[in-house]
């Protein structure tokens, strides 16, 4: 068994993350929120020791350079939304807020429309029909986009074949956050043989 | 035998005895340290195209956006490919876009440059961690230098033979994203749709079928998805490791699974029909 305190701590730590495979317990509620504690202040440590310092004692520091003086307004808005977040509501926090989503939204509206819509669109029209597996695969993403529209159409009471459209729609849903939870799961499952692994070869020395 | 009660008494078997099933389809084959072998499928193979362009000289930026609990499926990612890129004489430029993704990732690499006898500085480079994502793409589309003055090491970028002369997005031959998160989008979005770069993915298992669409569009050349993905371009790379060694484990509990919920649903409507047949 490994006497390393840098492999014994943190088997220790996901030992107590197990535990509450048994039952809840106090060694487990000490261990998650030291895990989210130590996350965020790692975190914060990074962002004010890479980020923060270096470019505040460029834009405050000699010699003097004009064009660091810009740095100022991201840290001006920065105060601001920090302010707002503890109570105190400024001006300041609006801009910020304002300039950010205006930002944000100018320079993702389109972007996003070219990503996101026109190349899939582009991608799906393609010839539709039964003789090679792409015009298949076309001819089921349209049968398929158009049921799972039928599901999500309030507009009147489904009956008949929209009823048979809007289920079909349902089932199409189904299958594709079934596909989407398994693969979560199958990630999940990687987490625990990553742990089992740690803790087999580099803790107890079972396996190479 | 009292069917009924046998029949019920399946569907309430006690949580932490399937919690000790799965436990043991984890550890027996760990044990046993049975190699799996995999069929590449055309999206991971469609990756190590992607990494196959690359000759000697070429730089690539890797961005590893991934956390802790991540780790486990996408530090064999970033080890397969840092390997991959360093065989074929080509440097790498790595940054994290998650704050943890800089104490998982760098002494990753170092490992591997040492056994390859590469050297920081010249023939890979680690900037660190930046937030806000986007931000971060489309600064880097002009020049690494204003957004990194320094790397995570606190050498000054424009002093590093590797980062001295590189000037945005078309220095670069490629761009591997090893994601856990939406970054992964965002570098479809900002970097691939503004600036057309070179794209190829890791994915952990939880987002990998909603970029399936972005592989189909052509927006990434290639994608690894999960421990699985990784063992594929292990298998390819013929660089037997983690994932690989894994890979028999999840199978298993895999089919535990199926045979549970297959055994939970059989109950299930047996108890019903006994229910109705008994009234």
């Amino acid at each position: 068994m490994s006497t390393d305190p840098s492999i014994l701590i943190p088997a220790v730590v996901t030992l107590a993350v197990f535990s509450i495979l048994y039952r809840e317990n106090p060694v487990f509620r000490a261990v998650e929120r030291l895990g989210v504690g130590l996350a965020a202040g790692y975190a914060f440590i990074l962002i004010v020791r890479t980020g923060l310092i270096p470019r505040l004692s460029k834009a405050l520091g000699a010699p003097f350079d004009p064009s660091s003086v810009l740095l100022l307004l991201p840290l001006a808005a920065g105060i601001g939304l920090v302010m707002s977040a503890v109570g105190h509501r400024t001006q300041l926090a609006r801009f910020a807020v304002a300039g950010a989503a205006a930002i944000g939204a100018g320079l993702a509206l389109p972007l996003l429309m070219q990503a996101l819509v026109l190349s899939q669109m582009k991608a799906s029209m393609v010839p539709m029909g039964l003789s090679s597996v792409v015009g298949f695969n076309a001819l089921v993403i349209a049968i398929c986009v158009l049921t799972t529209m039928a599901y999500f159409s309030f507009t009147r009471e489904p009956t008949g074949i929209r009823a048979l459209f809007a289920i079909s729609g349902l089932y199409t849903l189904m299958i594709a956050f079934g596909a989407t939870f398994a693969s979560l799961a199958m990630s999940r499952i990687t987490l625990l043989i990553g742990r089992f692994l740690f803790l087999l070869r580099d803790v107890f020395h079972l396996v190479q | 035998m009292d069917y009924p009660a046998v029949v019920a008494s399946i569907t309430k078997i006690d949580r932490r005895f399937i919690y000790l099933l799965v436990g043991l389809a984890v550890a027996i084959p760990l044990l046993l340290a049975h190699q799996a072998e995999v069929e590449p499928t055309e999206e991971s193979m469609a990756f190590h195209a992607g990494v196959s362009t690359l000759g000697e000289g070429d730089v690539v930026l890797l961005s590893t956006d991934y956390h802790a609990g991540s780790a486990s499926e996408l530090n064999p990612m970033v080890r397969a490919f840092a390997t991959d890129v360093f065989r074929r004489g080509a440097r790498l430029v790595v940054l994290s876009l998650n704050a943890q993704g800089t104490g998982l990732v760098e002494a990753e690499i170092n490992k591997i440059a040492a056994e390859y006898d590469r050297t920081y500085g010249v023939d890979w480079v680690f900037l660190g961690f930046r937030p806000s994502t986007p931000a971060v793409i489309l600064a880097l589309s002009a020049s690494p230098h204003s957004l990194f003055p320094q790397d995570f090491r606190g050498n000054e970028l424009a002093e590093l033979p590797l980062t001295a002369h590189l000037n945005g997005y078309r220095d670069f031959s490629l761009i591997c994203v090893i994601s856990s998160g939406a970054t992964a989008q965002d570098w479809v979005i900002y970097g691939h749709g503004r600036f057309q770069c070179p794209m190829v993915a890791g994915l952990s298992g939880g987002i990998g079928p909603a970029f399936q669409s972005f592989v189909d569009t052509h927006q990434i050349a290639g994608v690894l998805v999960g421990l699985r993905g990784a063992a594929e371009y292990e298998q390819m790379l013929e660089l037997p490791g983690e994932a690989l060694r894994a890979l028999f484990a999840q199978s298993l509990t895999h089919m535990l699974f199926v045979a549970l919920i297959v055994i939970g649903n059989i109950s299930l409507l047996a108890t019903r029909w006994i229910e109705n047949a008994m009234r």
